[in-house]
C-alpha cells in the first residue's frame, strides 16, 4: 500500500471517529442523571403521589425555592384540576373528523385521588420538594396507559408538567422508568393541555427532567388565586360546583388570607344573591 | 440491502476534500438536531391510530420490534383486543406511512479509487393493516437509490384469538429477514449481518462446482401457514424460489417444477426483545452449465429445465437482552448459517472434480442502549467461508456504529464497517452517515 492510501485511510478513520465523538457527544450530553428523593404520600399498586427533590449536576433542585407548603383543600384542589383541560391532537389525513372534545384531563376517580394527596402532600412539601404523581389503568392485555406529571408552587403559581398523558407502555422497564421518575417524559403525547383562564402554558426544555437537549416538556403555569376566586364568584354551571361548596372554597380562601375581608364579603353576596 | 457488498467500479480519480463534506454534514446534522421543533402531530399510521409512542412496539430503535410489536406483527397489525372485531377503515391516516433514509457515504476499497457520495436508498410508502375481523394487507412501494420503483405485499389471514391462532400469508414477502426474531428482525444499524443479506457459498471463474446467489434478505412469492402459540410461531413457507436474476422478486421466471420451502420456528423469550429463530430453508434451481463449460450462470434460466440443483440452508440466531441497572440495557446477538449447494453431475470441466459447494458463516453482535438519550452503541463482527474445501475462502467483516433518534420521526445512524475479504483479496472501508425519518 502506497503512503497516501494510508495517509487517505487514517483521514477518513478519522472522519468517522469525528462522527461518531460528535453524535456520542450530543447524545450523552443527556446523561448526567439527577439524584433523586423520594417521600411517599400514598401509594398504591397502580398510582402515588411523593414527593420529589432533585438534585445532581445540571438539576435546579439546590436552587429550587418553592413558596411551600401551601394549604389549600381537597375541594380547592379538585377544582383546580378539574380546570387542567386537554385536547387529543387532530389525527393527519382525518379531513372530515371532528376537531377532538376539549375534556378535563382527569376522571373522576383520577381528580378525587389527587385532591386529596395533593392537598395533603402541599401542605408538608418542603421548598424544595416537588409533589409529583403516576396513575396507570390497564388499556389491554400487555399493555398499561400512564398519566405522570408533578406540581410545585413558586412566585403565586401553581405550576404542572406534564411529562406523560395516557402513555401506552408495553415494556416493563419504561414502567419502572416513570415509577421511579414521574417527571421524565417517556415518548411524545398525542394529546394537547388547553390553557383556561388564568392559565398559561409553556413548552420548554427541561434538560433536568427529560435528559436530553433534545425534548420538550409542556408546564401550565396557574394562577391558582385567580382561579379559585374566579370559581367561587363564577357561573355555578359553569364550574359545577354547588353555592355551599363554594361558600367553604370562599372561607378558607380568607381564612387563609388568600383573599381580602372586603373581597369575602362581596363575593359571599355575589353568591347570595343566586340562593 | 448489500450496502456492504464489494463492487466493481471502474476507477476513478479521487475527489478531494472528502473529509470536508463529511465535516460539513455534521454540522448540518447537528443543526437538525438541535433546532428540531419538538411536535408529534405526523407519525407513523399505526402509532396514530392507537395513539401510542414508538416505544409500544419498538425496541430499542425504530424499526426493530419489541415483543409486543412482534406479536402485534403475527396478528395482522391486531393488537390482542381486537381479535375477530371488525375495523375502522375510514381514516386513511391510520395506514399509511412514509418512509425516507438519505445517506452520506465513504467507500475505500482496496484496487479502487476512494469515492463519497451521497446515497437516497429508500424512499418507501406503506399501506397496510387489519381490514377486516380476520384479515389484513400489506403493501410496501420503494424506489432504491431513485433507480426503480419496486411493489410488494401480502394479504393474510388470521383464525383464532389472541392466545393461539393460525396465519395464512399470500403475496410476496420477506422470508425470514425482516420478519423474523433474535436477530432477524432488521438491524439496529443500517447494514444487515452480511450472514443473512449476502450469498454464503461462491466459486472462483474455475470450475470447481457452482454456488446459488441465495440468501435471506429477499422477497418471494408463495405462501405462509403459521401457527402462533403465546411466545412461539412455527412457520412453512412454500415460495417460487430464484428466478433467473437470483432474487426470488422477478415478475415472471419460475420455471420450476419444484417449489422452494421454509420451515422455521420462532420464540419471543421476554417482553423486550429477546428471542431466538431456528430455520432450514431448500430450494431447487436449474442450471445452464454443461459439461466442459465452465458455468457461467449460477441461476436458473426461465426457458431451460435441466441440471438441477438442489441446495439448503439451515441454522439458527439468537438474541438475549440484559438490563443494567437503570443506565439501559446489553445484548448480546449472533446465529450461525450453514449452506450446502448441491451441484450437477454435469457441472465441471474434464478432469476437474465436480463437487458440492458448502459454506459456513457465523456473526455474533453486542448492543449497548443507553436509556434517558436512547442511544444505542452497536459492533459486530461476521466471519463467512464462502467455499469451505477451499483455503483462504473466508470473508470478515468488522462494524461498529451509534444510533441516535432525534424524535419520534427521525433517527440518526453512523457506522462503519470494514471488510477483509480473502476469497477475493479484498479489503476496504465503508463509512455510513443516515438520517432516516418516519412518518
Amino acid at each position: 500500500m502506497s503512503r497516501s492510501y494510508h495517509s487517505r485511510e487514517a483521514r477518513w478513520l478519522g472522519a468517522v471517529s469525528l462522527t461518531m465523538v460528535v453524535l456520542g457527544t450530543i447524545a450523552l450530553s443527556g446523561c448526567s442523571r439527577p439524584y433523586l428523593f423520594m417521600r411517599t404520600i400514598n401509594e398504591e399498586e397502580s398510582r402515588y403521589v411523593r414527593f420529589q427533590a432533585r438534585y445532581g449536576e445540571g438539576q435546579d433542585g439546590v436552587a429550587l425555592k418553592f413558596a411551600h407548603p401551601v394549604v389549600l383543600g381537597e375541594p380547592e384542589w379538585a377544582h383546580l384540576l378539574d380546570n387542567i383541560v386537554i385536547q387529543e391532537q387532530k389525527k393527519l389525513l382525518a379531513p372530515g373528523a371532528a376537531q377532538p372534545a376539549l375534556r378535563s384531563a382527569f376522571d373522576e376517580d383520577g381528580r378525587r385521588y389527587l385532591a386529596k394527596h395533593l392537598a395533603e402532600g402541599f401542605q408538608k412539601a418542603r421548598p424544595d420538594e416537588w409533589v409529583v404523581f403516576y396513575l396507570s389503568h390497564p388499556r389491554e392485555p400487555g399493555v398499561v396507559e400512564i398519566d405522570s406529571g408533578g406540581f410545585f408552587i413558586e412566585e403565586e403559581r401553581l405550576h404542572f408538567i406534564v411529562a406523560n398523558y395516557r402513555q401506552p407502555v408495553s415494556m416493563a422497564f419504561i414502567r419502572e422508568q416513570i415509577w421511579n421518575d414521574p417527571l421524565r417524559p417517556a415518548g411524545d403525547s398525542f394529546y394537547d393541555v388547553i390553557p383556561q383562564d388564568h392559565q398559561t402554558l409553556q413548552t420548554v426544555r427541561r434538560k433536568d427532567l427529560t435528559q436530553s437537549l433534545l425534548k420538550q416538556v409542556s408546564d401550565l403555569s396557574i394562577d391558582y388565586s385567580a382561579q379559585l376566586n374566579d370559581d367561587v364568584s363564577g357561573d355555578g354551571e359553569t364550574v359545577g360546583r354547588s353555592i355551599e361548596d363554594r361558600m367553604r372554597i370562599l372561607k378558607r380562601l380568607r381564612d387563609r388570607d388568600l383573599i381580602s375581608e372586603e373581597q369575602f364579603r362581596m363575593k359571599r353576596e355575589r353568591l347570595l344573591e343566586r340562593l | 440491502m448489500g450496502q456492504i457488498a464489494l463492487q466493481t467500479r471502474l476507477p476513478r480519480r479521487a475527489s478531494p476534500g472528502g473529509a470536508t463534506v463529511i465535516v460539513l454534514a455534521l454540522a448540518v446534522l447537528g443543526a437538525i438536531v438541535l433546532a428540531a421543533p419538538q411536535e408529534s402531530d405526523a407519525i407513523p399510521a399505526w402509532a396514530r391510530k392507537y395513539d401510542a409512542d414508538c416505544a409500544m412496539c419498538h425496541y430499542p430503535v425504530v424499526p426493530r420490534l419489541n415483543s409486543f410489536g412482534q406479536q402485534f406483527r403475527r396478528a395482522g397489525y391486531r393488537t390482542p383486543s381486537e381479535f375477530n372485531k371488525d375495523q375502522d377503515l375510514t381514516n386513511v391516516g391510520n395506514f399509511l406511512a412514509a418512509r425516507i433514509r438519505a445517506q452520506l457515504a465513504y467507500d475505500n476499497t482496496k484496487g479502487t479509487v476512494e469515492r463519497s457520495e451521497f446515497r437516497f436508498p429508500d424512499l418507501s410508502i406503506f399501506y397496510s393493516g387489519a381490514l377486516t375481523r380476520n384479515f389484513s394487507a400489506w403493501i410496501h412501494a420503494f424506489s432504491n437509490n431513485s433507480t426503480s420503483v419496486d411493489f410488494h405485499g401480502h394479504v393474510q389471514g388470521i383464525y383464532g384469538d389472541s392466545d393461539g391462532f393460525i396465519s395464512v400469508r399470500v403475496g410476496q414477502m420477506h422470508m425470514l429477514q425482516q420478519e423474523g426474531v433474535g436477530g432477524f428482525d432488521r438491524p439496529t444499524g443500517i447494514s444487515l449481518p452480511p450472514i443473512q443479506a449476502l450469498t454464503l457459498t461462491s466459486t472462483s471463474s474455475l470450475a470447481n462446482g457452482t454456488a446459488q446467489a441465495f440468501h435471506f434478505d429477499l422477497r418471494q412469492k408463495g405462501v405462509e401457514v403459521a401457527y402462533v402459540r403465546g411466545a412461539g410461531r412455527l412457520l412453512f413457507q412454500i415460495t417460487n424460489g430464484l428466478n433467473q436474476t437470483g432474487s426470488g422478486t422477478a415478475n415472471l421466471g419460475d420455471i420450476d417444477p419444484q417449489k422452494d420451502y421454509l420451515v422455521a420456528y420462532e420464540h419471543l423469550l421476554d417482553e423486550i426483545a429477546s428471542g431466538f429463530t431456528l430455520f432450514y430453508y431448500h430450494g431447487t434451481n436449474h442450471g445452464v452449465a454443461t459439461s466442459g463449460t465452465p458455468p457461467t450462470s449460477t441461476f436458473g434460466a426461465p426457458t431451460l429445465i435441466g441440471n438441477r440443483f438442489d441446495f439448503s440452508r439451515y441454522g439458527f440466531n439468537l438474541s438475549k437482552i440484559f438490563p443494567v441497572g437503570g443506565l439501559g440495557f446489553f445484548e448480546i446477538q449472533g446465529g450461525y448459517i450453514r449452506s450446502h449447494d448441491n451441484n450437477p453431475s454435469l457441472v465441471g470441466s474434464p478432469g476437474q472434480l465436480s463437487r458440492d459447494v458448502e459454506g459456513n458463516a457465523f456473526y455474533v453482535e453486542s448492543q449497548q442502549y443507553v436509556t434517558g438519550p436512547e442511544l444505542t452503541f452497536f459492533e459486530r463482527y461476521s466471519w463467512m467461508d464462502l467455499n469451505a474445501p477451499r483455503p483462504n475462502s473466508t470473508r470478515k467483516d468488522y462494524t461498529i456504529g451509534v444510533v441516535m433518534p432525534i424524535q419520534t420521526r427521525l433517527r440518526t445512524t453512523a457506522e462503519y464497517t470494514y471488510t477483509d475479504n480473502r476469497f477475493s483479496g479484498i479489503t476496504g472501508h465503508l463509512a455510513l452517515l443516515e438520517l432516516q425519518a418516519n412518518w
